[in-house]
């Protein structure tokens, strides 16, 4: 855990504010893994002891991990050291897997695979994401894995991973079903949300804190 | 021994990344007979580690700051792959990703490059030089340096104009048989014009 609070520090990646989540939830702080993907030290750290715990934590059946199932942009940098660590640990290269947002012709916008054939049948696939909150852009990939599926492709998804886990607030039914395999949670780093529906809201709208920036643009 | 660039070519022909003999239409609206597919580089983590390792070996003996590219795939990744290895041989270097505002680059609030940094761009098919110029514009426009230009592939064929004193270096150069869309000799062959870019962004 040093480590991690180290490397969170040093990145000053936990900012605060008024946050507004795409889920729709409000936070008062939120961690910018952005932050820590532009400085190659703490991801490769980052990388190598999430590498590590994979190797200790799936079922044998699940190894070597083939192919890491991802979002582009940030969060593709950390699949790309994880790929690296993998490759070394497991003596395996995976396949990243990169899912993209693109604006359809009726104007909305539609996760795809990247590269169409990248998820071959029968693939070891890990579904991976840098910070889980809800558990959206986890549940994107996860549909996406079942469109694949559909289309014929058998992959076997041996397991799901975050580097940051803050979804001590869902109900304990929901992350019992959605295992996830992460390096810490929320209670590392005193980060809370608020649901402004219900029936308590969110602790800063009701300080009048304005809402200075939306979040990491993902769906978390 | 196989160099590291014979090992790249391989695997750029493995994953089928590079498209030849057909005619294709490229984002700058010209015509070209071959393509390259970069986006597919991504799924070869190796094939993006020796990229990135080439590329910044060549500026390995130069102060460099920052490493700062495209937010288009695979050019972070690969700005990414050139940062760690300045940092494995002990360099502090950094990665820099703008924001795309309404076709516009900008840096957004959780980066920033510094007056007076020395910063490196990385790009991975130079054509015609639109984003290069781009980057180019945010770094002078943060009183920065540009360190040089790394590209994946330059098929400009010496068209793009890169600042004077500054070091630019390709892995590949070739002219990808480029021609202008009026008088394209493609297009009086009558081969029919693929757009390759239709596979990422289906209808």
């Amino acid at each position: 855990m040093d480590d991690l609070n180290t490397i969170v520090a040093n990145a000053k990646a936990v900012v605060e504010g008024h946050y507004v989540l795409r889920s729709g939830l409000h936070a008062k702080s939120i961690l910018k893994t952005h932050r820590i993907a532009s400085r190659p030290a703490f991801v490769e750290r980052l990388a190598d002891r999430l590498a590590n715990k994979l190797l200790e934590e799936l079922p044998s059946e699940g190894m070597p991990i083939e192919n890491i199932l991802t979002f582009e942009q940030r969060t593709g940098i950390f699949a790309f050291a994880l790929g690296l660590a993998l490759s070394r640990l497991q003596g395996k290269e995976p396949v990243i897997s990169l899912v993209g947002s693109y604006k359809v012709d009726s104007g909305e916008y539609k996760e795809r695979l990247l590269v169409e054939d990248s998820l071959k049948p029968e693939d070891r696939v890990l579904v991976f994401y840098d910070k889980r909150i809800t558990g959206g852009n986890l549940a994107v990939l996860e549909r996406i894995l079942v469109d694949e599926m559909d289309k014929g492709k058998n992959v076997n998804v041996v397991g799901k991973a975050v580097l940051f886990d803050f979804s001590n607030f869902l109900p304990e039914g929901y992350k019992a079903a959605s295992k996830v395999i992460s390096l810490s949670d929320d209670s590392d780093y005193n980060i809370t949300f608020y649901d402004p529906k219900s029936y308590e809201g969110c602790l800063c709208c009701r300080q009048n804190v304005s809402v200075v920036s939306c979040a990491s643009g993902g769906l978390t | 021994m196989i160099p590291p660039i014979e090992e790249i070519l391989r695997d750029i022909n493995e994953l089928q990344a590079l498209k030849g003999d057909g005619h294709y239409q490229l984002s700058t609206g010209r015509h070209s007979r071959r393509f390259l597919r970069s986006w597919v580089l991504v799924q070869k983590v190796t094939l993006i580690e020796r990229i990135s390792n080439l590329l910044a070996q060549s500026f390995w003996h130069d102060e460099i700051n920052a490493v700062l590219s495209s937010s288009v795939m695979p050019c972070p990744i690969i700005a990414y792959g050139v940062a760690r290895a300045f940092c494995t041989s002990g360099k502090s270097v950094r990665l820099v990703l703008p924001i795309n505002e309404h076709n516009r680059l900008k840096i957004g609030s959780s980066d920033e490059i510094l007056p007076g940094e020395r910063v490196m761009i990385i790009h991975d098919i130079a054509v015609r030089g639109g984003v290069i110029n781009q980057l180019e514009d945010l770094i002078t426009g943060s009183r920065a340096h540009i360190a040089g230009v790394g590209m994946v592939f330059d098929v400009s064929g010496g068209e793009v104009q890169f600042p004077k004193d500054v070091k630019t270096v390709a892995i590949i150069k070739e002219g990808f048989g480029k021609e202008d869309s009026v008088n394209c000799t493609m297009c009086r062959e009558g081969i029919p014009l693929e757009n390759p870019y239709d596979e990422l962004h289906p209808s």
